[in-house]
């Protein structure tokens, strides 16, 4: 006799155990079984570009609060949940980020504009136009220091009690316990406008100064260890948490700067994108990317290697924007503006807030992956970059990019009718920096 | 620069080797084994029939043995993509649907209209019937979904699951593709047959090969107008046609009674010739790629038919009538045959894939499964332009020299602009022939026109009322003489 096999499929075989059980899947990865696999991955990838759109909804909140425009910000390095923001008018209020409540409000902290916010631990301190600084508990009580001159901005130190804090005239740092600064930096007549300790050096200083300079100090000596200054002045200064030899200056000239600091001649990168003066900055804990504000109302955020910013946040009541900062755990944006809000934005604008079943964390990382594989086609490259814009800003973009290929035109059409051996090469990064000084 | 590219590239050719390698451990998961017939020695699996087959296979197969006596064939058939749902249609208008496992019939409904084939769509829900005069889709309850007048008198039909696409020829020359998801025409191709006697899809790249009368195949994509292959076949019609699921042989049976394998990747001489005594009917490959093929009554099933010109086939079956259309069962060793007299199904042991992909087609698919299913292949419906001759292209560089790119370019441009202009020129004419026509109608000569129409009509009426009265007169003066009762009765009540 002949030996025979053949299929036999028997549907109970297949059936569940209980209801709550998942169904049986099979898998065969013989290639005839999935024709078309290359397009349909295509496909698919395209369709996860799309559905980044789709979920995109990065506004979480606003908190209404202040009754002036919002001028400082800072966020505790202790508590996740906690930040601080000062207002025109003198308010200083602690908010809980995770209830969206202000958790204490002092509505005459200073009097006039709060410049400066700093919080380290279990303290944060504030600095204003009134030449006062002081040093809050988070229950309210507050020791004061009386400073010469009207301040611009705050820092505390990473490391012992102490805390420096700049103004009209300079540089002053200060020690908890004592009411007279330790020590004073002064350097000309120019206002200095921003001041930041090193995460890592503690004795150094970074701050910025209306000359268009900017100015690294060694507290440990009695003077500044390096200026240079830039074309236009830098209205703030960001160390990278993660490298902590390089730091970030939001510039007047629309750009910001990011600069090691071993070789100050030339910035490692120039972020464009905004298209109106620069005035805040604020890295991510991962050290990877960076959001800044800026005045013209809207919110950027760059990875640190890029050139051009990977997200825009903008709404209309928005204006323009005073302070942002990143949040400790690196998923969220605060900013404060001129409207009088403090808004809390997600950094990943199509991220999802609930806790994720591991099926559908596993298909957000497939499409992540997709998106990776595909992101140089131009299609895909088309959906993962537009981003929606006002019309003023959209408008602004156009002009200047119009001037720019004007200005290529015309240097190409200088080269041409030059001797070969007469044309320069000009990096852009060298034009940057136009004085170093040590 | 180069570094960083290198690292990229390095990363890169690691998740392909790990992707490789991790496919490579999923046989683990192929616990099946395909069906097999073995002789022992001196006997030949040709000499096996469905009796003694039915004796020694397992309960289920025998079960499924089966001949259906139906009176309106003869019958095309089609298989749902997961091989549970068969569906029929008898050339004299009988439509049956029925899951073919569990012997249950959906539905069953008479056109009283030809019948030239039916084709699945994108599961048992839907299906396309190509009617005597246009195309009709009907849903698993037997109700007319859509009437598609516009595919006159099909004569074949083909559908492409992963684009969605019903393809229908007809003998005006017209090869059609509808986009079943929107409902839009998404290509329509004239060309010159005599008679489309065959068309089958190359399931490997979704491109349509139509054999005609002259003995010609040619391969139609929906994005180029012209057959993107050209094959003479036989010295007169092609009769059947059918690919393997591999997409390399092309097997075609022509009037010629010869049978002919050509390997789709260097056309020109066949690969084999097989010679039957009877011009072959209907040709079908299985997915294990056994190649079925019929002719009058009989069905022969080859084996490994495409490596070397076999001497005898390894199975055959003698159906009751003539044969009009055969199948293979997808994931099962069945063949199911539409006959003159109605439809058997035989058992082929080996014909099927014994392991199959639940995210492809899922055999045992309840309800929510299948509509999940659907949704997740609408999302991923591939545009049209993806069926190309080698689908590997998508996916890899284009290394075309700059200028040849700019040249498409602005070929591609130049296109575009010159139908927009059309289109422009178009809607000028006809807003122009709008104003001609009204400033022609007047309104004073339109209320004339409709006035005179009035008068004719009411002339009409008149004239009609006039001759009612004088009928009416005539019967009443004539209805003594023929002794009508119904009109004494009037006279009575009066």
């Amino acid at each position: 006799m002949v030996k025979v096999k053949t299929i036999v499929r028997i549907q109970e075989e297949e059936s569940r155990e209980t209801q709550n059980d998942i169904f049986k899947r099979h898998k065969n990865t013989d290639s005839t079984l999935h024709p078309f696999q290359q397009a349909r991955e295509y496909v698919r990838a395209l369709n996860a570009a799309k559905l980044e759109k789709i979920f995109a909804k990065p506004f979480i909140a606003a908190l209404k609060d202040h009754t002036d425009s919002v001028l400082s910000l800072a966020r505790s390095d202790k508590y996740l949940s906690l930040a601080v923001s000062g207002s025109a008018n003198g308010e200083i209020k602690l908010w809980d980020l995770t209830k969206m409540t202000c958790k204490l409000s002092m509505n005459e902290a200073h009097a006039g504009f709060v410049n400066g916010l700093s919080m380290r631990g279990d303290y944060f301190a504030s600095a204003g136009r009134d030449s006062v600084i002081k040093l809050w508990s988070f229950d309210g009580n507050s020791e004061i220091y009386n400073s010469s001159m009207p301040l611009n901005a705050v820092d505390i130190s990473w490391e012992g009690d102490l805390f420096a804090s700049c103004g009209h005239d300079g540089v002053q740092v200060w020690d908890f316990k004592r009411s007279e600064p330790l020590s004073e930096y002064q350097w000309g007549s120019d206002s200095t406008t921003k001041i930041k300790y090193n995460p890592t050096e503690f004795h150094l200083l970074g701050t910025t100064v209306t000359d268009r300079s900017i100015i690294l100090i060694d507290t440990r000596a009695n003077s500044c260890l390096q200026k240079f200054t830039l074309k236009m002045k830098s209205n703030d200064f960001a160390w990278n948490p993660r490298e902590p030899m390089n730091f970030t200056v939001a510039n007047e000239d629309t750009n910001l700067y990011t600069f090691d600091m071993r070789n100050l001649s030339e910035p490692i990168k120039i972020h464009k994108d905004h298209i109106n003066a620069v005035t805040s900055v604020s890295y991510s804990p991962t050290g990877r990317e960076f959001a800044s504000g800026s005045f013209d109302k809207t919110v950027r955020i760059f990875d640190v290697r890029d050139g051009r910013s990977k997200e825009v946040y903008h709404t209309r009541r928005m204006q323009w924007i005073h302070a942002v900062e990143f949040t400790g755990d690196g998923k969220f944006v605060l900013t404060g503006s001129d409207d009088t809000n403090v808004r809390v934005w997600k950094a990943k604008a199509d991220e999802q807030l609930k806790t994720l079943m591991p099926r559908e964390q596993e298909a957000i990382n497939y499409r992540e992956r997709l998106k990776k594989k595909y992101q140089y086609v131009p299609e895909m490259r088309r959906i993962l970059k537009h981003r929606h814009l006002p019309r003023y800003l959209f408008k602004t973009r156009k002009i200047k990019q119009i001037q720019k290929e004007s200005e290529f035109r015309k240097e190409r059409n200088r080269r041409a009718h030059t001797k070969p051996e007469n044309i320069k090469n000009i990096k852009e990064k060298s034009t940057v920096v136009i004085n170093e000084e040590e | 620069m180069e570094t960083k590219l290198n690292a990229k590239l390095a990363t890169a050719h690691k998740y392909y080797r790990d992707g490789r390698s991790a496919n490579y451990e999923t046989q683990i998961l192929l616990t099946q084994q395909n069906g097999y017939l073995e002789p022992d020695e001196g006997e030949k699996t040709y000499k096996v029939n469905q009796k003694q087959l039915k004796e020694i296979v397992p309960e289920y197969s025998s079960r499924h043995i089966f001949d259906l006596n139906l009176s309106f064939g003869p019958y095309a058939l089609d298989y749902t993509m997961n091989g549970t749902s068969l569906l029929l249609g008898g050339r004299k208008g009988h439509i049956a649907l029925m899951n073919w496992r569990e012997a249950k019939l959906m539905t069953e409904f008479h056109l009283k209209e030809l019948v030239r084939d039916v084709k699945f769509l994108q599961n048992e829900l839907l299906f396309a019937v190509a009617q005597r005069k246009g195309l009709y889709i009907y849903d698993s309850q037997g109700i007319e979904v859509h009437a598609l007048k516009t595919h006159i008198e099909p004569q074949k039909l083909e559908y492409l699951p992963y684009h969605f696409l019903l393809v229908s020829a007809n003998n005006h020359g017209f090869l059609k593709y509808l986009d079943i998801s929107v409902g839009k025409p998404a290509a329509e191709h004239r060309f010159h047959f005599e008679n489309v006697n065959d068309m089958k899809r190359n399931p490997w790249n979704g491109v349509i090969c139509v054999g005609d009368a002259r003995g010609i195949v040619t391969m139609w994509t929906p994005n180029i107008n012209k057959p993107v292959v050209r094959l003479i076949a036989h010295n007169g019609p092609c009769k059947s046609l059918a690919i393997d699921s591999r997409g390399l042989y092309l097997a075609t049976g022509g009037a010629d009674c010869k049978v002919k394998i050509f390997d789709i990747r260097s056309l020109g001489n066949p690969l084999q010739e097989y010679w039957t005594e009877v011009p072959c009917n209907s040709l079908s490959i299985s997915q294990t790629g056994l190649l079925s093929m019929s002719s009058l009554s009989e069905v022969k099933i080859w084996k490994d038919w495409q490596l070397e010109k076999q001497k005898s086939p390894y199975m055959s079956h003698i159906c009751t009538s003539s044969i009009a259309d055969t199948q293979f069962v997808p994931y099962e060793d069945f063949l199911g045959i539409g006959t003159a007299n109605g439809f058997s199904n035989i058992c082929i042991p080996g014909s099927g894939l014994a392991n199959y992909d639940s995210n492809e087609a899922n055999i045992f698919q309840t309800k929510r499964q299948r509509q999940e299913q659907e949704v997740h292949n609408l999302l991923e419906k591939l545009p049209p332009d993806t069926i190309v001759l080698n689908p590997h292209e998508i996916g890899t560089v284009d290394k075309a020299s700059e200028e040849v790119i700019k040249a498409e370019e602005k070929a591609e441009k130049e296109e575009k602009e010159r139908l927009e202009n059309e289109k422009k020129k178009k809607k000028k004419k006809e807003k122009e022939k709008k104003k001609v026509k009204e400033s022609v109608h007047t309104k004073k000569v339109r209320e004339k026109i409709q006035d005179s129409l009035m008068e004719k009509k009411k002339d009409k009426l008149e004239q009609k009322e006039k001759m009612a009265k004088d009928i009416q007169f005539l019967m009443d003066a004539t209805a003594d003489l023929f002794d009508v009762p119904k009109k004494k009765k009037k006279i009575n009540e009066e």
